[in-house]
């Protein structure tokens, strides 16, 4: 079988940068977090899958609350660094396994929750991920998702989707709220909530972190500074002396279940 | 290894069982004929990483 090189280039990409994914302030802040799991009514007996778990502070965050974590990723240097983070926070049940989204290694229903966070943009085909969780969570279980979203209005989503994909390789597509409300109704979940939360991301270490090359962030930076005035004022640009110093964009909140 | 992750694992092709080599450093699926390795006590379930089973 041949790789789709969205997936070798999101390999390549997190191999090299995995550490900078564990100390990221972005990864570790957790309000949006902190809704998912209000809304996914976790018990102590769960098992639980964390796809795409990046730098590990879903997974580490849940270990806390019930019985296992399956941690997953695509990429193994990645899971390494969340092991580390794991063990810093002295967490004995969560364990780790390299796999591809798109075709999870795990018997149908094995899971009471399945959560996904700030990864579905990477993947190549979503609704194959998206599928996935349905299937590897059991009846009743639930399925947790927060990822970007992009407003409905074209030029704002073109303009987001542009800066990411410049800035990160590996990035495919940020939806809009529809696009996912559609997504998950047709992989047969029971919505149960649905909500959005304003992001700031503080410029340098944001267009650093994905280890592109000075002038590509510099690019990103222009892109944003010669913005239209809407653009900017959409995102919620702060510059300081012709410097971009943060942005905000919305994180979509998803739960449902599995029927 | 992790033996509940070991019990909950399963080949990403067929979803069927996972056999675990003696040495602890394969995970077999007989159905597929494929083999994934553990690195550094991680499986790598990726099928475009697993090699057949001569």
């Amino acid at each position: 079988m041949t790789e789709p090189p969205e997936k070798r280039e999101t390999r390549e990409q997190f191999g090299k940068v995995a550490a900078r994914y564990r100390t990221s302030i972005d990864h570790t802040d957790p309000d949006d977090r902190k809704i998912l799991i209000s809304w996914l009514s976790l018990s102590p007996s769960h098992v639980v899958l964390d796809v795409a778990t990046g730098g590990g502070h879903t997974a580490a965050a849940f270990a806390k609350l019930v019985r296992k974590v399956v941690a997953s990723d695509l990429t193994p240097e990645m899971l390494r660094e969340a092991r580390i983070l794991a063990r810093e926070r002295g967490l004995g049940n969560v364990g780790f396994v390299a796999a591809d989204a798109e075709c999870l290694p795990f018997p149908t229903s094995s899971f009471d929750r399945v959560v996904c966070r700030i990864a579905p943009h990477h993947f190549p085909d979503v609704r194959a991920a998206i599928s996935e969780f349905v299937r590897v969570a059991r009846q009743g279980g639930q399925v947790g998702i927060i990822d970007s979203v992009v407003p409905e209005d074209p030029a704002l989503d073109s303009f987001m989707n542009g800066i990411e994909r410049l800035r990160d390789s590996s990035h495919v597509r940020s939806y809009n709220l529809d696009e996912w409300v559609s997504f998950l109704k047709e992989a047969g979940l029971l919505l149960l909530h649905v909500s959005c939360a304003w992001k700031e991301h503080q410029f340098p270490e944001w267009v650093s972190r994905t280890g592109k090359p000075e002038a590509v962030q510099r690019e990103v930076e222009e892109m944003f500074l010669s913005a239209s005035p809407r653009v900017r004022e959409f995102f919620r640009l702060r510059a300081e002396g012709g410097r971009v110093v943060s942005y905000s964009d919305e994180k979509g909140i998803f739960v449902g279940r599995k029927m | 290894m992790d033996e509940e992750l070991l019990e909950i694992l399963a080949c990403p092709k067929c979803k069927g069982g996972l056999a675990l080599s003696i040495d602890e450093s394969e995970l077999r699926c007989e159905k597929c004929r494929l083999s994934y390795r553990i690195d550094d006590g991680i499986p790598i379930l990726l099928i475009d990483e697993a090699s057949s089973i001569e």
